[in-house]
């Protein structure tokens, strides 16, 4: 019954609905046809086919490579942030060990160098493709950095009379730290915004 | 300014940074200040020229031997005749330019 249904009595009651509505407006004076075609006409129909393809397609990949962008900009920040949350995982050990020994002070030294490399790098490379609006921002995370730096290799951290760090120059260093962190949120806000 | 001295602190001083003052260890800041910086700055004040400082090849940046020796240097001269008379080069790491720099911007920062 399925099958008399589907292939017979469906295709049958459709045929004869087409020539039902044909038959309708071939009789309503409203609907004349012109079946002559001008050239124009044909580059009118494949320009407005083309366009319809076309803009969705742009806009598609317009948005494709916005979020491509924000997505490299955030893997930079997220590298950076790591680097300076493992530093600073270190300096909190030390701190809670109270006691500092020469090979802490080397590799802190050690790693506020490479630190200072990759900031570099990561700095060039968001100053040119980060939104213009995060560019104050970049530039006040440049100098907490440096401040950060200036903290951690001091005297108080890396001086040889130097047991343990104090409580002091560990709140200046977390100050510091967060002043860097505040200013990565802000510009991930900034990314995100634009 | 014309540069007409060079420091490659590698090469004359040593290749790694020690702390701040003598007590601190070798290769303090205030070893390079006293037997290197000082004496040529003054001479490239002098001769009205620029000293250049090649940091390349220098391990480790700590800010306490930029402070005993930049630092100090910009304590005692001010900042503008340090800046004006010394130039850096750091191809490997130019962020210690940035640093040195800031360093004797504000000589008093710790």
């Amino acid at each position: 019954m399925k099958i008399f249904l589907r292939y017979f009595l469906l295709p049958a009651v459709t045929l004869l609905v087409g020539i039902s509505i044909g038959l309708v407006i071939r009789d309503i004076p409203k609907f004349s046809m012109d079946y002559n075609i001008k050239i124009t006409d044909v580059f009118s129909i494949i320009l407005t086919f083309g366009i319809g393809v076309f803009i969705p397609l742009l806009v598609k990949k317009l948005i494709d490579d916005k979020r491509t962008k924000n997505a490299h900009l955030f893997e930079e920040l997220s590298g950076f942030s790591k680097m300076t949350v493992n530093i600073h995982d270190y300096m909190q050990d030390v701190y809670n060990n109270k006691k500092i020994l020469v090979k802490d002070k080397d590799y802190i030294n050690i790693q506020m160098d490479l630190l200072g490399k990759e900031f570099n790098e990561f700095h060039a490379f968001m100053m040119e493709n980060c939104p213009k609006q995060a560019t104050d921002y970049l530039n006040e995370l440049k100098t907490c950095y440096i401040e950060y730096w200036q903290i951690s290799t001091s005297i108080e951290v890396i001086g040889s009379s130097i047991k343990k760090i104090d409580d002091k120059t560990f709140k200046a260093i977390c100050e510091k730290y967060t002043e860097m962190n505040k200013r990565i949120r802000r510009i991930k806000t900034e990314i995100i915004k634009h | 300014m014309e540069i007409k001295d060079t420091i490659i602190i590698a090469k004359e001083f040593g290749d790694t940074a020690g702390a701040r003052d003598y007590d601190d260890g070798d290769y303090s800041g205030k070893e390079f200040y006293d037997k290197f910086l000082l004496p040529r700055f003054n001479k490239a004040v002098e001769g009205k020229y620029a000293l250049l400082i090649d940091i390349d090849g220098f391990w480790g940046w700590p800010s306490s031997f930029v402070s005993g020796s930049f630092g100090l240097l910009s304590k005692e001269k001010g900042a503008k005749i340090v800046l004006d008379h010394l130039e850096f080069k750091c191809d490997s790491n130019p962020m210690k330019i940035e640093k040195a720099k800031y360093i004797i911007s504000n000589p008093e920062k710790k």
